[in-house]
């Protein structure tokens, strides 16, 4: 493949990277705070201000 | 496509049979994994973070990328071997976990990128080629094997 080709190949690929990348972390996040929680500590369950 | 099959071979293999009954050959080998996977994610920020010109801009990033391709290599071979007789031993419990086929997912797109865009591209000389694509390929690149890394991480959560 060219050069012209593979740059436009990168970019368009890398930037689907990052959109899914963030996409798949965000709707991860409770699970990832509260998996956290209960490995490290019960500090997410916390009432205290 | 349904791989069920395949995991049903390998908790029967001779693979499952060894990592099952020989604990300490499975710590040995998941230490193997995990130093493979130091290794992996040491070439990928040294390459990258040099891409992005924030470390090592004495030196040209042609020989820093050139130089760390071969080390990724060796890792993901490592990685890949040690991670199917890891694997066997928790394979149909692996089948039905969601993180693992993420850090699948992660690590097949990861290795088809490396080998068939970012690599023939980086081949060219790195002034050449348009700045914009080095930065989002250092950044994805960063982005995909972080993914891969936490992911597997999180197999041992869930």
């Amino acid at each position: 493949m060219n050069k012209p080709i593979l740059e436009k190949l990168a970019i368009v690929l890398s930037l689907v990277v990052v959109v899914v990348a963030m996409l798949f972390w965000v709707a991860q996040v409770g699970d990832v705070m509260e998996t956290l929680c209960l490995a490290y500590g019960d500090w997410c369950f916390t009432e205290d201000p | 496509m349904d791989l069920l099959f395949i995991f049903e071979w390998l908790d029967t293999s001779i693979l499952a049979d060894m990592s099952k009954a020989y604990g300490g050959v499975f710590a040995v080998v998941q230490m193997v994994h995990l130093v493979a996977l130091a290794m992996l994610g040491g070439t990928v920020l040294v390459s990258d973070l040099r891409l992005l010109g924030v470390l090592l801009s004495d030196v040209s990033s042609e020989s820093v990328v050139n130089n760390m391709d071969r080390w990724f290599s060796v890792a993901l071979i490592v990685i890949a071997l040690s991670g199917v007789f890891m694997s066997s031993a928790v394979a149909i419990k692996l089948y039905y976990n969601e993180m693992f086929w993420a850090k699948m997912i992660g690590l097949f797109f990861g290795a088809a990128f490396v080998y068939f865009i970012r690599r023939p591209l980086l081949r060219h000389p790195h002034d050449t080629i348009n700045v914009w694509s080095l930065r989002l390929i250092a950044i994805s690149s960063m982005i995909i094997w972080f993914t891969v890394a936490a992911s597997g991480r999180w197999i041992g959560f869930s």
